[in-house]
């Protein structure tokens, strides 16, 4: 037999042998896939014993994911955004109650300089003052802007980009409500 | 014992100890030093490399009569890359977590040397039932020197031995693992750490091969002179 033909009989067979592998196995992968994502969402959660599922997609926004304890909703939970931090972006993961409170910022990505920029990171005096503002009603806005929000001194701008982030959230919040209206009547 | 024993003999000891592809033929480094900074890790690495080194030397061992000096490395390569995808998919299906973990090593098998070199230089010579005794052994003298490097690292590292491999694996052990150091090196379980303990397995090799010469020398001219 020509060279070119076994290496073609060879290839096409194990090709085959994969792919029905991959068949038989791709439907488990994705599975464990989707719980390991569930499962470090709700490290962003204010809850350790609240769970994470997936808000039936709508449009073209953000994922946006329910906040659940023992199947009651206790909110929603999506991605926010900025581009305004001191060094670009900044990434977060917000989650608030079914009326618009907020309940938790959890910064996932940035690159704010060490030491100043950490303000945003969990669990910070800065990041925690957010919490219970409503995102609809309340205005997010810094003191010098007029709002109710303290600036930290020395790190005014990556402040400010959080500020910015959850006004840029407001609309993906407005989707999930009407999201849920939709599920519930 | 017969010819045919004591050439297996020589064959299965050759990969364990006399030419271990770690020790001796320094391949397969990469995985090695890599993954060894957890004795599950290391574990779970040293049982696939060994698995896919025997099944790739019994394959191609079968192969041969269409091996032909054109085509056999691609065609050695295709084979050993097929069973690295195929113990990639099962491992990803049945312990997700774990190929969290060591994902990146499992594909990077299929570059593993030692393998390849284990194919070139024996299956595709070799009846099937020699090239898997050299897979076997091979994979063996592997994976041993992989788990001694797991568990010291961790053990030296981070003070505990099995930590997350209940979790990882199902098996009923700690999640915190066993602890038997107090104030561990960490250095240990990063990349240096690595190098020190290869170099010391080797070293430790060779010290034992140099005393069991000087031994039988000894008794050599001991019994000249008697």
């Amino acid at each position: 037999m020509k060279p070119a033909l076994i290496l073609a009989t060879t290839g096409g067979l194990l090709a085959l042998i994969l792919a029905l592998l991959n068949h038989w196995t791709a439907p488990q992968i994705l599975e464990r896939q989707a719980e390991a994502k569930l499962a470090a969402l709700s490290r962003a959660l204010p809850d350790p014993n609240e769970t994470v599922h997936l808000l039936p997609p709508k449009g073209d926004a953000n994922e946006i994911y329910w906040s659940k304890q023992a199947s009651e909703p206790t909110g929603y939970l999506y991605s926010i955004r900025t581009n305004a931090g001191y060094s670009g972006k900044i990434e977060a993961w917000l989650s608030v109650t079914l009326s618009g409170d907020i309940r938790r910022i959890f910064t996932f990505a940035h690159k704010e300089t060490p030491g100043i920029g950490h303000i945003i990171e969990p669990d910070q005096p800065f990041i925690r003052q957010f919490e219970g503002v409503n995102l609809l009603s309340d205005s997010i806005n810094l003191r010098s802007n007029g709002g109710e929000i303290d600036a930290v001194t020395g790190a005014t701008i990556t402040s400010r980009a959080i500020v910015d982030a959850l006004t840029r959230g407001q609309a993906t919040f407005i989707a999930a409500s009407s999201t849920n209206k939709e599920i519930e009547g | 014992m017969t010819d045919r024993q004591t050439s297996e003999h020589h064959t299965f000891s050759q990969g364990l100890w006399g030419n271990n592809p770690a020790l001796i033929q320094l391949l397969g480094l990469c995985p090695l030093l890599a993954v060894s900074h957890y004795a599950i890790t290391a574990i779970t690495l040293g049982v696939i490399s060994l698995t896919v080194m025997i099944a790739a030397n019994g394959l191609i061992s079968l192969l041969r009569p269409l091996m032909s000096e054109l085509i056999r490395l691609p065609l050695q390569i295709m084979v050993i890359a097929s069973l690295v995808s195929i113990a990639d998919l099962l491992l990803q299906a049945f312990y997700f977590e774990l190929h969290e973990r060591i994902g990146l090593f499992v594909a990077l098998i299929v570059t593993n040397c030692a393998i390849l070199g284990r194919a070139e230089l024996m299956a595709r010579r070799s009846p099937i039932r020699h090239a898997l005794l050299d897979g076997l052994s091979m994979g063996l003298g592997f994976f041993w020197v992989m788990c001694v490097m797991g568990m010291l690292r961790e053990v030296l590292g981070r003070g505990t031995l099995f930590a997350e491999a209940g979790r990882l694996t199902g098996f009923p052990l700690p999640d915190h693992g066993i602890q038997l150091l107090e104030t561990p090196l960490q250095i240990m379980v990063f990349a240096p750490g690595a190098f020190f303990t290869l170099a010391f397995l080797i070293a430790g090799k060779n010290y034992l091969d140099q005393r069991n010469e000087s031994r039988q020398a000894d008794r050599i001219s001991q019994q000249t002179s008697s």
